[in-house]
């Protein structure tokens, strides 16, 4: 069966694309999101990822069955520390809203299976700014 | 999300950044060497070299002495900004890397932060089509030898070793090897420092048959290329990354374009290296399997640490098989269902 298995040095498994508004991101994501998590066998695996876009981050804490999905990875798989990512380039408004959406969904106790309260970093990506360069 | 066995190693490769060291090592100098409590929150779990520290310790007594023997109101502007050690003025000036409106300000300032800020301002070089002239563009006043004038401006400065990056944009192909002169492709040939390099839309095709008298000088510095819609054969693309034998990391966006008419013939295309292939692999709409079937067999395997692929179709399975040894950070989009699905195992590749 293809899986995540084989991969031996897995170190990190990043999901984009799974927070979105609930007419959009229909619950057989959720699921295949649990299955593909499931299969990683890497005993080096750190590090569960989850990256959301810039205009969807105000759904976070509506998304209910996304952190159903996690309360139940967290149990069954995995034990989870929640970070929230945050591209650098990003706009001072839009990082803003990320770091409300997490603090409504904390406030709404959708995080509180956590040992851990949820912390945030910022990262840079790689392929995100070559268009700013010019002679 | 990290789980609770995440290590020291929490900034992943994505937190690779020329002001990263910086900020560490600044964050260390607020606060007194000894006073291990204060530092050890913001900075556990990150190298940092000690010779660095006491470089930025050096730097900080040397400009506590200078503003201590000067009286405030005797200095001058451009006296304050050169009495700042050169080292520490330049680890300054790296955090604006990629604000180029500050740093062509700051290159303005004095002699010194002109030439600290130029290897910066002038790192990556553009050629595309001419937007001062939009009128005589569309007259076809504008040929394609006068979008490589840069290469014939940067090499009359002397400015060409300080290019470590690549872009070529277009919209319709002009970059061509018909555009180049024999001095065009004189001073494209003088780029010996280029780490990246940015194509759209790459006549791969037009370049093929001579394809290392234009590409070839990039081999020993190259580390990563990006591909929007390259036009060539599956054959020909895996032909053309084979060029390069220190290529690390690869970005293509969008299927190869095959010409109608084939421009150059199948010929045969004996390898020329064997890429290292060991940084990142980002592809999006790309189904090609054959150029990864090829450069497999070249390398005798693929060794990315990275890879973000998305509606790739038939390449994952093959991909994932490559990279099974090496592969370290995996990306996936919950909205690309071949891919999800295939890796959920409800989906055979070949359905795909």
């Amino acid at each position: 069966m293809p899986t995540l298995s084989p991969l031996k040095v897995l170190r990190s498994l990043q999901v984009e694309g799974w927070v979105g508004c609930c007419s959009m991101v229909g619950d057989d994501r959720n699921t295949r999101v649990m299955k593909v998590f499931s299969t990683i066998a890497s005993p080096v695996f750190a590090e569960f990822v989850v990256v959301i876009t810039g205009g969807y981050c105000c759904w976070l804490p509506q998304d209910v069955s996304l952190f159903q999905t996690l309360r139940r990875m967290n149990e069954a798989i995995f034990k989870l520390v929640f970070l929230l990512e945050d591209s650098d380039p990003l706009p001072s408004g839009v990082r803003q809203k990320l770091a409300k959406a997490l603090e409504i969904a904390t406030a709404d106790g959708l995080l509180d299976f956590l040992d851990s309260p949820p912390i945030a970093r910022v990262v840079r990506s790689r392929y995100c700014d070559w268009d700013k360069f010019s002679v | 999300m990290t789980t609770s066995s995440a290590t020291g190693n929490a900034g992943g490769s994505e937190s690779r950044g020329p002001t990263s060291p910086v900020t560490r090592m600044y964050d260390r100098s607020l606060s007194h060497p000894d006073d291990s409590n204060s530092c050890a929150g913001r900075i556990i779990g990150i190298d940092i070299s000690t010779r660095m520290v006491a470089i930025l310790h050096q730097g900080k007594a040397r400009i506590k002495r200078i503003l201590d023997s000067t009286p405030p109101e005797t200095r001058t502007a451009h006296e304050s900004t050169c009495c700042v050690p050169h080292d520490i003025v330049e680890m300054i000036l790296a955090h604006l890397i990629r604000d180029l409106g500050t740093l062509k300000a700051c290159s303005l300032t004095c002699r010194f932060w002109y030439i600290i800020t130029l290897p910066h301002l002038f790192c990556t070089l553009t050629l595309r089509r001419d937007r001062s002239s939009p009128i005589s563009e569309k007259l076809g006043m504008k040929s394609p030898r006068d979008r490589l004038k840069p290469l014939y401006r940067l090499h009359e400065r002397g400015l060409t070793p300080l290019v470590k990056g690549i872009r070529v944009v277009q919209l319709y192909p002009w970059f061509i090897p018909e555009a180049f002169s024999h001095r065009d492709l004189r001073y494209f040939s003088a780029f010996t420092n280029v780490q990246t390099l940015v194509f759209h839309e790459l006549r791969i095709d037009r370049f093929i048959l001579d394809i290392e008298c234009y590409f070839g000088h990039f081999s020993p510095t190259l580390r990563s290329i990006t591909l929007y819609h390259p036009r060539c054969t599956p054959r020909q693309l895996s032909h053309f990354l084979s060029i390069f034998s220190t290529l690390d990391d690869i970005a293509i966006i969008g299927n190869p374009i095959e010409a109608r008419i084939a421009i150059a013939p199948d010929i045969e295309l004996i390898p020329l290296s064997t890429p290292k292939l060991r940084g990142r692999l980002l592809l999006t709409s790309f189904s090609q399997i054959d150029v990864w079937t090829r450069l497999i067999a070249l390398c005798g395997g693929l060794r990315f640490r990275y890879m973000y692929p998305a509606w790739i179709g038939d390449c994952a399975p093959v991909l994932f098989e490559a990279c099974a040894e090496t592969l370290e950070i995996l990306r996936i989009s919950a909205a690309d269902d071949i891919v999800s699905m295939w890796l959920c195992g409800g989906l055979s590749p070949d359905s795909s």
